[in-house]
């Protein structure tokens, strides 16, 4: 069983891996920002983009001066959100969030987001429309409950 | 947390073992012990009796009476594309199978803030968390009890990679991460000429998979099979000629006739590099590709493939999996790669700032 479960585990990490498999490698994380500059944005949202290969959040970051710049925040492709029972109405315009993630090499206002969460740390997209979708592996109703690390 | 560390240190070894899509090294690693085995005789895939062993149930019918294979399916599955190893178990059990899903599924939940790809200490190397893929909202189904896709070579297994396929796959992931002198030079996923899980083949997406969906529509005279991420394929059923050997194609060129209730599909006239699904090493145009389809009930689309080609293994193999459709939605949403690929623009105004950046640092303000 444990064999088995670390297995299974590590199908879903090697997924993640570039080159690993065709949809990591769409394109390069390297080639387009700093690993060596993570950034943490906390802002409200103007508009989401469900555009593929892949989405993009555009928030309203509030400097410590007062100005406010818009951040353009790259995500994982609309796809899976789709077919999870997602909508483009999922995120409405002034939600507040926190996104964790790396600064693009040319110095735009631009990050990718690895990990986008509301500020109280609940999920995006959750709370407005739930996943409603169905299937063999027809979703939780709700949103599935993350170990404590 | 340990489990995790353990996981990342042996990663690449079980990347080969699972998915043999890169990872050439260790097939250089693993080949010459295979190639050293004693090597058993073995029967030639037959598919018709391997295609009957899948149990069928009420399987709808166009109006000429052929099986109707229209729907949107998805080939996001958790059976392997390879075996573990040759020595592992051929079939797991019902209640594994169950039990493998909801081990996915938390896998995937698992990891979803943390930098996935990324051995502790060091750099980041990966955009995207679990959240954005298949397996985190809904649980990726083991639609079989086999341990592979690959049914053939019956060890389960992709056979070694040929010296010039090895050699082609060297650099791969320097290649993808290092600063683009042009488009030209990023690969044809990042420039949506072939973007990801655009077919043929197809092969079953594990649980971190992300354009795992395609649509089928179907007449007496064609069959087209529009994936999600790009251009659709048409596969002829009118016994039309094929283009003359010159035309090469990414995609190839597809006929189809039925045999019984199942679609086989002939692909020739492949151009190099066309073949999506193993980008990593390339193929070559020498391509041959046997696809093979069958509506097993209401939710199931058996698939299967042989493919050959002598310039990237050294013999052909096959592989069966059962794809699974989604009854919730009635059409993909349009992809547009080109329209919205701006990841393109922006990783070579990076590689610009970067050799701006160098020029500045080395003093040369032409």
């Amino acid at each position: 069983m444990r064999t088995r479960a670390f297995f299974m585990f590590m199908l879903v990490v090697a997924a993640t891996l570039p080159l690993a498999t065709p949809s990591a490698a769409h394109h390069s994380f390297a080639a387009e920002y700093d690993a060596d500059r993570p950034v943490s944005l906390t802002g409200s949202v103007t508009k989401m983009a469900w555009i593929n290969p892949h989405s993009w959040i555009y928030i309203d970051v509030k400097k410590p001066d007062g100005a406010v710049e818009n951040w353009a925040v790259e995500a994982g492709p609309p796809g899976t959100l789709i077919r999870a029972g997602f909508t483009r109405d999922s995120l409405a315009a002034g939600t507040v969030i926190k996104v964790n993630g790396y600064r693009a090499k040319d110095g735009a206002l631009r990050a990718n987001g690895r990990d986008i969460t509301l500020p109280d740390g609940r999920l995006l997209f959750v709370g407005g429309s739930g996943p409603g979708s169905s299937g063999p592996g027809a979703p939780p109703k709700d949103p599935p409950g993350e170990k404590k690390k | 947390m340990r489990q995790k560390k353990f996981s990342f240190v042996v990663a690449s070894v079980v990347l080969a073992s699972l998915l043999g899509l890169i990872s050439v090294k260790a097939h250089a690693q693993t080949s010459p012990a295979t190639q050293t085995a004693p090597q058993p005789s073995e029967k030639p895939y037959d598919w018709k009796a391997s295609f009957a062993k899948y149990p069928t149930g009420k399987v709808p019918r166009t109006r000429d009476g052929k099986p109707d294979l229209q729907g949107i399916w998805s080939r996001s599955i958790l059976t392997p594309l390879q075996r573990l190893s040759a020595q592992h178990k051929t079939e797991i059990s019902e209640a594994e199978a169950r039990e493998d899903e909801d081990i996915a599924q938390q896998a995937s939940i698992d990891l979803r803030v943390e930098p996935t790809a990324t051995p502790p200490g060091e750099k980041t190397t990966d955009a995207y968390n679990s959240f954005w893929r298949d397996g985190y909202w809904y649980k990726v189904p083991m639609t079989s009890l086999h341990t592979s896709q690959v049914v053939d070579p019956p060890d389960g297994r992709v056979p070694p990679l040929t010296p010039a396929a090895r050699e082609r796959g060297q650099g791969a992931y320097e290649r993808l991460n290092r600063p683009a002198t042009g488009p030209e030079d990023r690969p044809l996923s990042s420039r949506c000429v072939r973007p990801v899980g655009v077919g043929p083949p197809f092969t079953g997406s594990g649980p971190g998979g992300q354009e795992s969906t395609f649509q089928i529509v179907q007449s007496r005279d064609v069959v087209v099979v529009r994936p999600e991420a790009h251009e659709s394929q048409m596969i002829y059923l009118d016994g039309r000629a094929r283009p003359a050997e010159n035309v090469r194609l990414y995609k190839g060129v597809a006929r189809g006739h039925w045999e019984g209730d199942t679609l086989v599909v002939d692909y020739t006239n492949f151009k190099d590099w066309g073949i999506e699904a193993f980008a990593a090493y390339g193929t070559t145009q020498k391509v041959h590709l046997t696809e093979r389809w069958k509506r097993l009930d209401e939710d199931h689309l058996l698939y299967g493939f042989t493919i050959e080609d002598p310039g990237t293994w050294t013999k052909p193999w096959s592989i069966e999996f059962v794809m699974w459709r989604l009854t919730d939605q009635e059409q993909l949403v349009e992809y547009a790669c080109h329209e919205g690929n701006v990841g393109l623009e922006f990783t070579l105004s990076a590689a610009r700032a970067k050799e701006k950046e160098q020029e500045n640092e080395s003093g040369d303000h032409r």
